[in-house]
């Protein structure tokens, strides 16, 4: 006869065996291993890309904003042709000076300051909230010989307008404006041979004169 | 008995979780290629914007200067868009398309060069009214402008991205003053 004690605490047929050995328990761990491995090396590069995906988001919000200002709100009169194109009022109006002054540091946050007082470059450096750094360039051209055609006929822009402030029969500008950034923290894009870049251009109509 | 049928469990277990894993994996990697599409989608919807806009300056400009003209060009009877040579494709001078590497910020990328493929064209433009009532004599036009990107050119067309604009012009026949509808 067992004693109570005995019988409570002896190893019951059905469950001996069920145990793992220290092999099997290796080779658990092995094949765990295998498996999460890809997964931190991608949650890694995740976070990487992240960063990245980041960059370029702030890149296209501000290629937006300083398009949108030159598109929409500084008058044609103030983009002048280069590459950085330059920014300043020919007719001097207080209030345009006063435009131009408030939106240049929006645009371009430094860099941008002219050799004149009054004037600008279409150029900047961008330091983001996370300090990866983005460079902004602006291309404009004066695009010369349009036609208009209606009728029948055919008018050249000598035709239609005075000339401008830079002495030519301009109507019409091209604006290129040019993003770029290194995908390394603080490190200026013009330095690093692994910076991108993104672009947009438009043209801009002399709806002024 | 019982041993030898929950042998197999192991491999059933860590098929399971490895399966899981797998669907896991598979999402993270969808959701960043997602993520990717998005900006590059967004950039090219941007560029379709603002060449649209281009456009639609393009035509004012054109009224402006040539009120009477266009209001002419109806009054005659002619057919079709007076506008149709709004095309950024029908001017050597307005052509938006890449010539080679493109860097503004390293040395100067000719005149005629461009980062992208794309255009501006004016398909519509109509006689909407006429107010001959008042003291200035104004014409109303419905304009409508379609511009595209071609995100793989020269390689392939394929994927482009459109964007169109389409308003109501007021102008002054006689001053070339534009106003809204």
């Amino acid at each position: 006869m067992e004693s109570g004690f005995q019988h409570r605490f002896r190893r019951s047929p059905r469950l001996s065996g069920r145990g793992f050995t220290v092999v099997e328990v290796m080779i658990a761990f092995l094949v765990l291993g295998l498996v999460l491995l890809p997964v931190f090396w991608f949650l890694t590069g995740a976070m990487k890309e992240t960063e990245q995906f980041y960059c370029e988001a702030v890149a296209i919000s501000r290629a937006k904003f300083v398009m949108d200002a030159m598109m929409f709100q500084i008058p044609w009169r103030c983009i002048r042709a280069g590459n950085p194109c330059t920014f300043d009022d020919p007719k001097k109006v207080p209030a345009v000076s006063s435009l131009l002054a408030a939106a240049m540091p929006l645009m371009f946050e430094a860099d941008y300051t002219g050799t004149a007082p009054g004037t600008y470059k279409g150029e900047g450096l961008i330091k983001d909230a996370k300090g990866f750094l983005y460079r902004v360039r602006v291309r404009c051209v004066d695009v010369e010989n349009l036609e208009f055609k209606i009728g029948g006929k055919t008018f050249q822009s000598e035709e239609l307008t005075a000339k401008d402030a830079d002495g030519n029969f301009t109507l019409v500008k091209q604006l290129v404006l040019q993003v770029k950034w290194s995908p390394t923290k603080g490190k200026d894009p013009l330095t690093d041979p692994r910076a991108k870049s993104l672009f947009l251009t438009g043209y801009k109509a002399d709806l002024e004169r | 008995m019982m041993t030898t049928g929950r042998r197999g469990m192991a491999v059933v277990v860590v098929l399971f979780f490895a399966f899981t894993v797998g669907i896991l994996l598979y999402a993270l990697v969808g959701s960043s290629t997602n993520i990717a599409f998005q900006n590059k989608l967004t950039l090219r919807q941007l560029q379709a914007y603002y060449l649209a806009h281009s456009g639609i300056q393009h035509i004012q400009l054109k009224l402006r200067l040539l009120p009477r003209e266009t209001f002419d060009a109806f009054a005659g009877g002619g057919g079709g868009n007076p506008y149709a040579d709004v095309s950024s494709d029908d001017h050597p001078t307005l052509l938006v398309c890449p010539n080679g590497p493109f860097d503004l910020f390293s040395g100067n990328p000719p005149d005629d060069a461009e980062p992208i493929r794309g255009s501006y064209t004016c398909t519509t433009f109509e006689l909407e009214s006429t107010h001959k009532r008042m003291k200035l004599v104004q014409d109303g036009y419905k304009i409508r402008v379609v511009a595209e990107v071609f995100p793989n050119f020269p390689v392939s067309l394929k994927q482009k991205v459109e964007d169109e604009i389409t308003e109501e012009i007021i102008v002054s026949r006689f001053t070339g003053g534009i106003g809204g509808p």
